[in-house]
């Protein structure tokens, strides 16, 4: 693609709208995605009928400007009161949210908007120069291969589990277990379905997220009679100096292009991507002995990748018609609704219209970062109301937040149920992350695993011939070669009988 | 010995035994690797779960030594009898209680209800002053109301008032 | 803070209000206020994307809004046990495909299309036969001979177990006396994806999700499961041509729940019908890849029995198991 056709997209910017619909796509991205239970995919979904008045190019800056900034907003709920906007944000608040405990809020809503924003910047022009050639790449990987990854994101909740590996271990199988309700993925048998119609498409992993994290944290907070304190919050750091982001430029490139990959290979994702950042931040970053206690490393990693997943999950979508992720399956109804179908015959002749895909994405980029460093200080402020509003208020948005994901009550009581369990697990220092992940993780790789056997007829070797999938097995034993599995064996530290290990929240 | 962590350790143990036990009513069609049926990989997950409860409990009755220098340990209150624990069970309660009224209210009663109560069950004796919580709670519905009905459109089961 | 409050308590009785004088109009004239169209599909898929268009022009044309409600789960499953359990006063209505029908086969709660109303058919979508373009297969009968000569080593994508491209290939195979290794994927997408990366031999995806491929060059056209040959594939013959006797395909259109007026029924049809006719929605749909086909309320009912004649033959005459039970 020559240069010349990079411009020919630069034309429709003469238009001032796209700049006005791009600035407010993100500003409503922001708030939206910030808010726990409206997830970025349902975001999208609701402001569709909005564009349909609106031109394809105008409307699609629209909603890559809401696509960008919901992702990003997951963050601000992440790092500030504890509960991931989006599944994309988990990781983010490993060490965003001890970074607002010790009052350091506003230092890490600024990182988190820099990482994102130098994330989206990479994935941005890996998509534009190179999406055809990552595009042949990913359709190259098939069940045995999502296998691979799947366990790669499993193996990670080893790394990740504070304190005992066992009880991470615990975790991550309850979520698998929760992964296998509904109608299992193969041969449709129904599975723990007990009659319920709500159970067929299995529990959604969105409640049960918000559930564990917010629903819990706010028992906890009433439990311990703490909700009359408020940290203060230090505002006067927002933008991160010089000197963090030097340090932390080579662990965000290995962010973004971890999550630029698997934010490419369809149905793999930003909450995949950004643990996977996360996980190898812990196992080769500078300050991995730290990470988990409130660290801006920890925020860095995970927020540069699940913001370059986004470009990378257009890579699929725009190329072979193939949505990379529930979000981009949204923002492609949303094209097809005004006439134009991504894919193939998109890309190759109608390269103005593409090229001005890649402006507008940058240009939500932009606008992420102004919106989020302007308003960082406000966000931070945010939680120091008092905690007597702000739990009420949590408590509203996650019930009415649940029920809007499927319109559905079942979901207000599975939320209840999470936050109930969350809770009792929270007591004896369970951490809560690897339930969320093996929920989402699980029937990937169940139905992956099935999907290669039947590919190969029954045989177990297609998983070590496959060198794509060979490769993915040697990391995952790398992974939990060493410090993890030592952990499993090493004699616990000698403790004080009644000394709280309290700070198990990830 | 921990009696919270044995506690959990056996939960978790029955819940792999019952998980196993409901995975043997899962049919195997014949003539195709075990690793096919729908219940192979649940029954995995049920003895992986099973080994896992099992080092769970071994942790938990183990007897670990004290060391010397630990602060002679605080007087425990009973945690039944705080104010926090009465708190909790209120706000459980209204957290059940709220999908029953919002099919029987709608929407934004429901929620004006739960922020009222929610808020005056938070906020500390000497500073309860209702016309300011009602006041937050209205704030805090009409805000919803807008975000989730207005801007959503989410259709919310319809009770006899909004 | 005191006059907040009074502010606020007057924007909550204004709000009240206006929803009460909203609820409070009388039924003399169908339809005389909202309806809302429950989609038991999610928002942006197939039956979303043709929908919408169709409901806005019809906010124009019967001058009341129709509010889209997405009801997804359980392979439409959740939404369509609502429409059958949803008030048939005619403000609700939703929408219907052959997954409705289908889903008796494989789940066990399963929506009965004998307690809905069908209102209008308003697309076809034929069944195809595609193989990637690497493949040595250029015509139907080369690839048919090759499943005869290797039973059960041709893998075929479909869109999981017991739904629509599962059951046009397992229709398909047993026309052609043919054994062909079914691989499940997650929807449309995903299988074509899977034919496209080589994991699959062939697919029997409806067009609309195969037709860029085919046109970008990746995929080939073997066969089509219409009646008649596509406009936009003069060359590609059809399975009826070939001598297979098979039409296959999914359709949508809306339906309403059982009970309803069934002048009410004949207003929306006739409403559905002017819409179909529109030369602005016709190009929507067929740019979409859609194959727009109004057929009325009793039309439709004789789609939706023929569909339901050939899975009940499908199962009980082929023996075809969806689950293990």
């Amino acid at each position: 693609m020559s240069f010349d056709l990079y411009l020919a997209g630069l034309q429709y910017f003469a238009n001032p709208m796209m700049f006005v619909t791009s600035f407010f796509g993100v500003l409503v991205g922001i708030i939206f995605g910030s808010l726990p239970g409206l997830t970025s995919t349902m975001t999208i979904a609701v402001f569709i009928p909005f564009t349909f008045g609106l031109s394809p190019v105008v409307s699609f800056a629209f909603l890559l400007g809401l696509y960008t900034g919901a992702v990003y907003g997951g963050s601000i709920s992440a790092i500030l009161i504890n509960i991931p906007g989006t599944p994309s944000s988990i990781a983010t608040s490993f060490d965003g949210y001890p970074l607002c405990q010790q009052g350091r809020a506003g230092e890490a809503i600024g990182i988190s908007t820099v990482s994102s924003g130098l994330g989206g910047f990479f994935s941005v022009i890996v998509l534009s120069i190179a999406a055809p050639l990552i595009a042949s790449i990913a359709l190259k990987f098939s069940a045995e291969e999502y296998v691979g990854i799947a366990l790669i994101g499993l193996s990670v909740i080893a790394i990740i589990s504070p304190g005992s590996t066992v009880k991470g271990l615990i975790g991550g199988v309850l979520g698998l277990i929760l992964g296998t309700v509904g109608l299992d993925p193969i041969s449709s048998y129904p599975r723990m379905v007990f009659g319920k119609a709500e159970l067929l498409d299995g529990i959604d992993s969105i409640p049960v997220m918000i559930g564990v994290y917010g629903i819990a944290e706010m028992f906890n907070q009433i439990a311990k009679d703490e909700h009359r304190t408020v940290i203060a919050q230090k505002l006067e750091k927002i933008l991160p100096s010089m000197k963090d982001v030097r340090r932390l430029i080579p662990s965000i490139f290995r962010s973004s292009l971890i999550g630029t990959m698997i934010g490419a290979i369809p149905a793999a994702g930003g909450s995949i991507a950004s643990l996977v950042a996360y996980g190898q931040e812990k196992k080769f970053g500078r300050n991995r002995d730290k990470l988990g206690t409130g660290v801006i490393d920890g925020v860095a990693a995970p927020e540069a990748a699940n913001n370059a997943s986004t470009g990378g999950a257009l890579i699929p979508m725009m190329t072979l018609g193939v949505p990379g992720d529930p979000m981009t399956a949204v923002l492609m109804g949303g094209l097809i609704i005004q006439g134009l179908r991504p894919g193939p015959i998109l890309f190759q002749q109608q390269m103005p219209f593409v090229s001005s895909i890649f402006i507008s994405l940058l240009l939500s980029v932009v606008f992420m970062v102004i919106i989020g460093l302007s308003g960082a200080r406000i966000f931070s402020r945010l939680i120091t109301v008092k905690k007597s509003i702000l739990i009420p208020a949590v408590f509203i948005f996650c019930l009415v937040g649940s029920y809007a994901i499927n319109n559905s009550l079942f979901d207000v009581f599975v939320l209840i149920i999470a936050g109930t369990i969350g809770f009792l697990l929270k007591q004896i220092h369970f951490s809560v992350a690897p339930i969320i992940l093996g929920m989402i993780l699980g029937p990937l790789f169940e139905t992956n695993l099935r999907r290669s056997l039947m590919l190969s007829e029954g045989s177990w070797s297609t998983f070590v011939t496959r060198p794509i999938s060979l490769l993915f097995l040697i990391t995952v034993v790398l992974i939990l070669a060493g410090p993890s599995l030592l952990k499993l064996v090493k004699k616990p530290k000698v403790q004080c009988e009644d000394e709280e290990t309290d700070d198990v929240r990830i | 010995m921990n009696k919270k962590e044995l506690a959990a350790g056996v939960v978790f143990l029955i819940l792999a035994a019952v998980l196993f036990t409901y995975t043997t009513t899962i049919p195997v069609r014949e003539g195709q690797p075990a690793a096919l049926g729908a219940g192979f990989y649940p029954r995995l997950l049920s003895i992986i779960l099973g080994i896992l409860s099992l080092l769970q409990i071994k942790a938990a009755v183990k007897v670990t030594p004290v060391p010397e220098d630990c602060p002679p340990p605080e007087k425990k209150v009973n945690f039944f009898k705080t104010k926090g624990a009465l708190n909790l069970l209120f706000t459980l309660i209204l957290l059940i209680l709220y999908p029953f009224v919002l099919q029987f209210l709608g929407f934004a009663s429901a929620a004006f209800l739960f922020l009222v109560v929610m808020i005056f069950i938070l906020t500390a004796d000497a500073k309860k002053h209702l016309p300011m919580i009602f006041g937050l709670a209205v704030i805090l519905t009409v805000v919803m109301y807008v975000i989730f009905k207005i801007i959503l459109r989410i259709p919310f089961p319809s009770g006899i008032l909004i | 803070m005191k006059r907040i409050m009074v502010i606020a308590i007057a924007l909550t009785l204004s709000l009240s209000f206006g929803l009460y004088a909203e609820g409070s109009q009388d039924d003399a004239s169908y339809p005389s206020k909202d309806v809302k169209v429950i989609i038991p599909w999610s928002v942006g898929g197939m039956t979303d994307v043709l929908t919408r268009p169709i409901t806005s022009w019809m906010e124009d044309y019967l001058g009341v809004n129709f509010i889209v409600e997405n009801k997804p789960g359980g392979g439409g499953v959740v939404g369509s046990l609502l429409i059958e359990n949803s008030k048939n006063d005619g403000y609700i209505i939703g929408t219907t495909s052959m997954s409705t029908i289908s889903a008796k086969y494989i789940s066990p709660v399963y929506p009965d299309i004998k307690k809905v109303e069908l209102i209008s058919q308003v697309i076809t979508i034929p069944a195809t036969v595609t193989v990637n373009a690497d493949s040595p297969w250029q015509t139907l009968e080369e690839y048919i001979d090759y499943c005869k000569a290797n039973p059960g080593k041709v893998k075929n994508s479909n869109s999981g177990n017991g739904a629509s491209a599962h059951i046009y290939a397992e229709i398909f195979a047993a026309e052609a006396g043919i054994e062909l290794n079914h691989i499940p994927y997650a929807g449309y997408a995903e299988g074509v994806t899977a034919l496209l990366g080589g994991h699959v031999d062939s697919t029997n995806i409806p067009l609309p999700d195969v037709a860029q491929h085919v046109e970008s060059g990746q995929l080939r056209l073997l066969a089509i499961a219409s009646a008649e040959r596509h406009p936009d594939y003069p060359d590609v013959p059809t399975l009826r041509e070939l001598g297979y006797d098979v039409v296959l395909g999914n359709y949508s259109g809306f339906v309403a729940p059982a009970g309803t007026d069934p002048e009410k029924i004949r207003i929306l049809d006739e409403a559905i019908g002017k819409c179909m006719e529109d030369p602005a929605i016709r190009t929507f749909l067929l740019e979409a890849g859609y194959q727009p086909l109004y057929s009325n309320h009793e039309e439709f009912a004789g789609v939706v029995k023929a569909a339901e004649e050939q899975l009940e033959y499908l199962v009980n005459d082929l023996g075809v198991e969806f689950v293990d039970d």
